[in-house]
This record gives C-alpha cells, sequence and structure tokens, in this order.
C-alpha cells in the first residue's frame, strides 16, 4: 500500500504512517478503505460458507458433514455475512466513504468522528460474527432469525444474533446520517443536485432508506431477545405472542434492504458504462427521479414475503401490483443502461467486463423476479430454489460483480497503481460463467420442487433434474472459487507491483479522476473545488474544467 | 387417556382432579363418560377430550362448505350461502341441549349487543344451526325461548336446523367441529365455540368459552371484514392490525412490537430531520 494516501504539492498530510494513525483516522478515504478491507473480510469467510454447502449438496447423502447443525450454521454465516458483512458495507461503507465525498467536491464527510464510530462498529459486529463460528452455542438460525425457532434452545445465541443486528444497524444508521448530510450540505460550489454523479444519487437514497427502516429492524430483533430471555412474549405464540409480526417486521426493513444494495451497484455500474461508453447517462433526469421513486415504492413491497402466510385475496393482489410497481422506477434504470451503451464508443476496459457481467446477471435475475412477484404463480415456488436462484442472480451475484467493478475501477486512485487488465477480464469471465453453472440449474431444480435451506435431497434421488442441477452447480463453484481467488490475487499484486497509474486512466470526468492527484490526500482538493456552470460528470465532449478557489493566505497556484 | 372405572373413583378422591374435571365440564358443556360414535368422532370407552380439540392449523383459512339447505323455526327453507358475502359468527348447537347450548346463545347476544362498531344484519349476520339430526323447527322453538328469544332473535340472527340431515357431518367438517353422543348420559359432547367466517366463507376464528368480550367480538369482525376491504373500514382494517389473536388467552391483545417499531421508524425520520437542520442552522453558517 505504499504511497497510498500520497502528497499533494502543497505539503498536507499524507497516508497514516503508524498503526494508532490507521486506527484513528478520520480521513473519509483511510476509513473507506477500512470498509473496503472488512467487507472483503467477510466476502471470504461468507464465500467458503457457501462453498462448504456447495460441497455438501454435490450429491445425494453425507459429502462432508452429515451434522445439520453445522450446515445451518453455514447457511446462517453465508446470508448474513454476505448481506450484512460484505454487500452493505463495500456499498455503502467503502463506495460511500470513499468515492462519495470527493465526487461531490468535498474535503471529507460532514462528521468525520461519527465517521469513524461507524467503521469500527461495522468491525465490532463482523468481529462477532467471526465469533460465531467458534463458540460452542453458535447461532444458526439464518440472518432471517424467525421466530418460532429462534426463540428455541436449538438454534444457539439468539443474543448474539440480535446484538450483531443492533451493533451493524448502529453503523449503518450514523453513515447514513453522515452520508446524507455530507450529500446535502457538502457539495462543492457549483455542483446542483443534478450535477451529482448517479453514483452519489443512488449512495445517498440507498442512505435515506437505511435511515427509515433499520430501526425497525433493530427494534424487532432486540424485542426477540427479550422473548427468548426474559419470556416477554412478543412473537411467541405459546405465551400469547403473534409469530407472524416478526415476519412482517423483518421485512419491511429487509425487503427494502435489496433495493439498499440493488441502488449503490447500479451506481457503480452506472459510472463504468458511461465512462466506458464515453456517453452521457441516457436521460440522466428521470434516471435520477427513479432513484428517488425507489424510497416511496420499496416501502409497501415486503409483503410479498407473506403471500404465502395467509393474507386475504386483496391484500395478495395489492402486493402483486406494488411488488410490479417497483419494475418501473428499475426497468427505467436498466433502459437508461442500456441507452448509456447506445452509439457509445466502447471501451472493454477490466472494470468493464464486470460491469457488463453484473447487467447481464442483473437481467437474467430481474425477468425471473417477475413471475415470483405474482402471488399465484409464488404459491408454488415459495421457498424453493426458483427463489433462492433469483435473489442471487438479481442482488448476490450482479451486486457482487458491480462492487468488485468498483474496486478495479477506483484501484488506481487506492493504490496508484493499476491492475493487470488481462487478469481483471479472465477473472471477469471466469466468475461470471461460474456463477451462471452455479445458480442456473437451480432454477430448474427449483420448478421440480427443491426447497431452500436443505442440506439433502435424497427424497428427490431420482429426480434426474434435480440431482444433475446440483451436480452442475458444484462444478460451476470451483470455476467461481478460482476466479474469485485469482481477482484477489490480482487485487495484490497490483498494488504491490501494478503498472503505475496516472490520474485519470479511465478517461472519466467525474471529480475523484479529474480533480486530485494520483491519490487523493487529505481534504482530497488542494483547495476548495468549484465546478463551473454546465460541467456535468458525464460530459465527455467539451466539459468545462473544475476551477479551484484561492486557498485562503496562499497564492493559490494549482 | 382415562378410563371409565377409574375416573370415578380418581374423581372423587381428589379435589384438583375433580377441578379438573369440572373445568372439562365447563369447556364442552356436558360431562360424563360415554361409549359412542357420532359426529365426526368415534369413541368407545375411553374419554380424552382432546378428541374434541379443533385442529385451527389445518382449517383456519380453510373455505367451509356453505352449499346446503338450513330450515328455520317456521320451517321455511333457505340456503347457508344466503348469508355468506359478510362476516357471520357461527354458534353450533342442538336445542335439546340442557347446558351449555342456550347459554353460549344467551351470552352471544349479550356480547353482540356491546359491539358499537358493527349491526348485526347490516355488517355482519349470526347462525346457529344444530348439528344434531333429531332437532326439527318444533325443538328449535322450545330453544328458543330457553335462550331468551321468546320474542324471536334480532334481525341478523338466523336459528335453523339442517333440512338434510346427512349434511351435519359434511358441513360441520368442513370447519374442523367435533362432537358426539353419549347415550350414558344422554347428551352431546362438542366445544362451545363460535366460529368467525369470513365474507367468503373461510374460517378466520375460533372464539372459545361463549363469554367473549364486545371488544373481541368487534375485533373478530373487524378481522373477518379485512378479507373485502372497502373504502369505508380501511381505518378499521388499520385498528385490526394492530392487535393480534392471542391464543394463550382466548382474546386480543394489542401488538406491542408494532408500536415499537413505528417508534424507531419515527426515530429514523427524526434522525434525518435533526441532522439536516443540524447542518442547515447551525453548522453551515458557522
Amino acid at each position: 500500500m505504499s504511497g497510498f494516501m500520497g502528497h499533494e504539492p502543497d505539503g498536507r498530510p499524507g497516508q497514516p504512517k503508524t498503526v494508532k494513525e490507521w486506527v484513528f483516522t478520520l480521513d473519509h478515504k483511510v476509513i473507506g478503505v477500512w470498509y473496503l478491507i472488512g467487507a472483503i473480510a467477510s466476502f471470504i469467510v461468507a464465500g467458503l460458507a457457501a462453498s462448504a454447502m456447495r460441497l455438501e449438496l454435490g450429491s445425494v447423502g453425507p459429502d462432508i458433514t452429515d451434522n445439520g447443525d453445522i450446515y445451518n450454521l453455514w447457511l446462517t454465516m453465508h446470508g448474513a455475512v454476505m448481506i450484512l458483512g460484505f454487500q452493505i458495507p463495500a456499498l455503502l461503507g467503502f463506495v460511500a466513504n470513499w468515492a462519495v465525498p470527493i465526487m461531490v467536491g468535498g474535503k471529507d464527510m460532514a462528521f468525520p468522528r461519527v465517521n469513524a464510530m461507524s467503521v469500527w462498529l461495522l468491525w465490532s459486529g463482523i468481529i462477532m460474527a467471526l465469533m460465531n463460528l467458534v463458540i460452542p452455542d453458535s447461532y444458526n438460525g439464518m440472518w432471517t432469525g424467525y421466530p418460532p425457532y429462534s426463540l428455541t434452545d436449538a438454534v444457539g445465541n439468539t443474543a448474539l444474533y440480535s446484538f450483531i443486528v443492533i451493533i451493524l444497524g448502529m453503523s449503518s444508521v450514523f453513515g447514513a446520517v453522515n452520508l446524507a448530510c455530507t450529500v446535502a450540505f457538502m457539495r462543492c460550489k457549483g455542483m446542483g443536485w443534478f450535477q451529482m454523479p448517479l453514483t452519489v444519487w443512488c449512495v445517498f437514497t440507498a442512505n435515506v432508506i437505511q435511515l427509515i427502516f433499520v430501526p425497525v429492524l433493530a427494534a424487532s430483533v432486540l424485542l426477540l431477545s427479550l422473548d427468548k430471555y426474559l419470556g416477554f412474549g412478543f412473537y411467541n405464540p405459546e405465551v400469547g405472542g403473534d409469530v407472524l409480526l416478526y415476519q412482517n417486521l423483518f421485512w419491511f426493513y429487509s425487503h427494502p434492504a435489496v433495493y439498499v444494495i440493488l441502488l449503490p451497484f447500479m451506481g457503480i455500474m452506472f459510472e463504468i458504462f458511461a465512462v466506458s461508453a464515453r456517453n452521457d447517462v441516457f436521460n440522466y433526469k428521470a434516471t435520477v427521479w427513479s432513484v428517488i421513486a425507489f424510497i416511496p415504492v420499496s416501502s409497501d413491497v415486503w409483503v410479498h414475503h407473506a403471500y404465502v402466510a395467509g393474507l386475504p385475496d386483496w391484500l395478495r393482489l395489492l402486493q402483486t401490483f406494488t411488488t410490479l410497481l417497483i419494475s418501473l422506477p428499475f426497468g427505467l434504470l436498466m433502459l437508461s443502461l442500456t441507452g448509456t451503451l447506445f452509439r457509445g464508443t466502447i471501451r472493454y476496459t477490466g472494470p468493464m467486463y464486470w460491469a457488463i457481467g453484473a447487467f447481464m446477471m442483473l437481467i437474467i435475475g430481474a425477468l425471473t423476479g417477475i413471475p415470483n412477484a405474482l402471488s399465484a404463480i409464488d404459491y408454488g415456488i415459495s421457498d424453493s430454489y426458483v427463489i433462492m436462484s433469483h435473489f442471487h442472480y438479481v442482488m448476490a451475484v450482479s451486486g457482487g460483480m458491480a462492487i468488485f467493478a468498483g474496486v478495479f475501477f477506483w484501484f488506481p486512485k487506492l493504490t496508484g497503481r493499476l491492475c493487470s487488465a488481462a487478469m481483471t477480464k479472465l477473472t471477469a469471465v471466469g466468475f461470471f460463467i461460474g456463477m451462471n453453472i452455479v445458480m442456473g440449474p437451480l432454477y430448474f431444480a427449483g420448478i421440480e420442487g427443491m426447497p431452500r435451506r436443505y442440506m439433502d435431497y435424497a427424497m428427490f434421488e431420482n429426480n434426474a433434474t434435480i440431482v444433475d442441477a446440483q451436480h452442475w452447480s458444484t462444478i460451476g463453484l470451483y470455476i467461481t472459487f478460482v476466479s474469485a481467488l485469482l481477482m484477489i490475487v490480482t487485487w495484490l499484486h497490483g498494488a504491490i507491483a501494478g503498472e503505475k497509474s496516472s490520474a485519470n486512466p479511465w478517461g472519466a470526468e467525474s471529480l475523484e479522476f479529474t480533480a486530485t492527484a494520483v491519490i487523493p490526500g487529505q481534504g482530497n482538493f488542494p483547495t476548495p473545488v468549484i465546478v463551473p456552470e454546465g460541467w456535468h460528470p458525464y460530459n465527455f465532449i467539451d466539459n468545462p474544467k473544475p476551477q479551484f478557489e484561492p486557498h485562503p493566505g496562499t497564492s493559490g497556484h494549482h | 387417556m382415562i378410563k371409565t372405572s377409574s375416573y370415578h373413583a380418581k374423581a372423587s378422591q381428589c379435589g384438583i382432579f375433580h377441578a379438573v374435571v369440572l373445568m372439562l365440564v365447563a369447556m364442552f358443556g356436558c360431562s360424563g363418560v360415554v361409549f359412542a360414535a357420532y359426529g365426526n368422532v368415534t369413541k368407545d370407552s375411553i374419554v380424552d377430550p382432546g378428541v374434541l380439540k379443533i385442529d385451527e392449523k389445518a382449517f383456519l383459512g380453510e373455505k367451509i362448505n356453505y352449499d346446503f339447505i338450513l330450515q328455520d323455526e317456521t320451517g321455511a327453507d333457505f340456503k347457508l350461502g344466503s348469508l355468506i358475502g359478510k362476516p357471520l359468527i357461527l354458534a353450533l348447537s342442538y336445542y335439546t341441549c340442557d347446558g351449555a347450548c342456550s347459554v353460549i346463545n344467551k351470552n352471544l347476544n349479550e356480547t353482540l349487543k356491546g359491539v358499537e362498531r358493527w349491526k348485526m344484519g347490516q355488517d355482519y349476520n349470526v347462525l346457529t344451526v344444530s348439528f344434531d339430526q333429531h332437532d326439527t323447527p318444533a325443538t328449535l322453538v322450545e330453544f328458543m325461548q330457553k335462550a331468551g328469544f321468546s320474542d324471536g332473535v334480532p334481525s341478523g340472527w338466523t336459528m335453523t336446523t339442517m333440512r338434510e340431515k346427512e349434511d351435519i357431518v359434511k358441513l360441520t367438517g368442513s370447519m374442523g367441529f367435533k362432537f358426539f353422543w353419549s347415550p350414558r348420559d344422554a347428551l352431546f359432547l362438542h366445544p362451545n365455540v363460535y366460529i368467525m367466517l369470513s365474507p367468503k366463507g373461510r374460517v378466520t376464528r375460533y372464539l372459545y368459552g361463549g363469554t367473549i368480550s364486545p371488544v373481541d367480538m368487534e375485533l373478530a369482525i373487524t378481522k373477518a371484514m379485512g378479507e373485502k376491504i372497502a373504502a369505508a373500514n380501511v381505518i378499521d382494517f388499520v385498528v385490526g392490525a394492530c392487535y393480534s389473536y392471542n391464543y394463550k388467552d382466548g382474546k386480543y391483545t394489542v401488538n406491542i412490537p408494532l408500536f415499537i417499531a413505528a417508534g424507531a421508524l419515527i426515530f429514523g425520520l427524526l434522525l434525518i430531520a435533526g441532522s439536516f437542520s443540524y447542518m442547515k442552522f447551525w453548522r453551515v453558517k458557522t
């Protein structure tokens, strides 16, 4: 990581040199890197858990374990850590912290100390989640924590689950307040709301959703522990509680959480598509309004998780409508992404390979989501592999590929070096093919009736579709695993021995590339930045150059 | 499972056991040991009150079979289906019953007098139907006298027998209601339960015990009515969502987590408003 923070010409402080400086930093970029390290570590842990499950499912009967509790632990660690430890921290931690303040021309986040607290809360949560692998009463009740199972002794340590969710929730809420204030009040002179990069819009909107909904989740899981350990009986039917209430409260946050992940990763895709195609984002203003529309529309979608829980017909119809309604803003974003490529002079860079992969996964996932939204069809496929494959395509894998696209995209600004283009592309193709082999066949297994979360499928032993799908899926794991491993090696090699980068290797127009050094220093810009009238982050033809205000007490050279 | 012989011996020796027996008597409206086969339950010489228990998991949300002809106290035929379309409170009774049946109908009448939000006949219907194949319009009239309906039942309430006796088992079976005849005691054993049906004829709630508070009855009607939403009862639907049925206490209780969650939601919104106000009115200026 040599030269990570660099020095600006005016000699302002640069890279933290000691452990103490790293730990007690208030610099949003260093905090962003802490988020990224935490997210990648979580990805590795959750990825290994997924690999273990897939190996177990490779054939009928026990393969690597016959212990259902162990399998449930892997399942819990995979889902919870991928979502709460990898995707949300990578997007609302790394991208929000590292990229957004520079993209809006700010010198830091609005509340740097709160920012530092947020990242260390995240790390506390991640460390506690890892402890779950070694404590004697590991929690194995999935990331959903559904009662009544989560109220039993068999589930393990429900308190740990509640505590981790609350800690991560606090981290998210503090981070969201900070980011929202940064975008609203720390933009540089001249930058209007409709001159912000779409990544900023997407991250901003996702954080507003977090602020509204996360406290509900935190309160709900707190009550879960009160139920289990103090016998309050909020959710336990045996003592007068309502078990479905938890399901509603959980998904009231957790379905909007899908858009908390979706929006920022689509923001990254917009950035990379526009820069790679040298094209203005198609229908920029409509795209921004589509992003904003996710706030109200996402608030009335959660009930589709309870289609099979005995809802009145009119409510199922209404929720089918509101679920399909989210296709409108989402469809506009997809059109906009496609339109951005249309008639562009596309350069197939490494990050673009990853972004295209994410886009294609997103298309498959979104199209297979439409039937799921229809309550009549959902009756037949609820809790089957169809649902699992759908959300892996639409959120998990496309989101993961977009996050990695973003890491490759901003990598030169983090390290001052470039990753190997060939390896970046090779790993993108490998990951894409691998994940399609992992998840594609499982759709067919789901249609045949294979339920989610089962550690074995002996009851489907004679169903060739299911057995073959599981077999192929496990073969896909090997390809994905090697690709992911090579991707990490590519990062490490790039950071240590990669070719030195220029300040703007991709020819972008946004401020993190055009108005900072190769590696932005503390304060980001040598002097406060001003964007001239007519400046736009996606004007690749005749964009006026950003200006700089003279630094107080200096000659103001730049 | 209690054997017939030991049942009496233990009941006479043990006060606690006697209390349990009395409780069962109260619950099922009748007492005694039975040797019978009738209704949906076939029993020989053993009493297990559990056999009368309604399997709510299996029947809640299920549509009942309502393609039957009923006869009122005048002997006039009408279709059970004609009462569907509004919430329907169903009281399954038999008219020669000396015990609980007249009491549960009386109590239901008193409870419904306390229900203010919904009007019987206008917003919901009530049906008392006999599960005894020997009941006739004549026994029904006698029963009405016993149950305090000498001047007739209120508008919206119908008391009936089944015209085709073989339909009794079909009707009661479609909602999980079990009963059987005890020749020794010359009475039916059956659960004392009001069965709430939705406007589409789905079972939405079983209310046990015969003494239901007007608030609980009103909520049960509201929840049943939620199956067909209309602009006029959107608020009722929201109010209904604030309560859940408490299986332990047999009544509706407030969903406390819902209010805590609403508080958390407001907390999130206040955080946005507070931080923006701080930035706009204090920090940026200073």
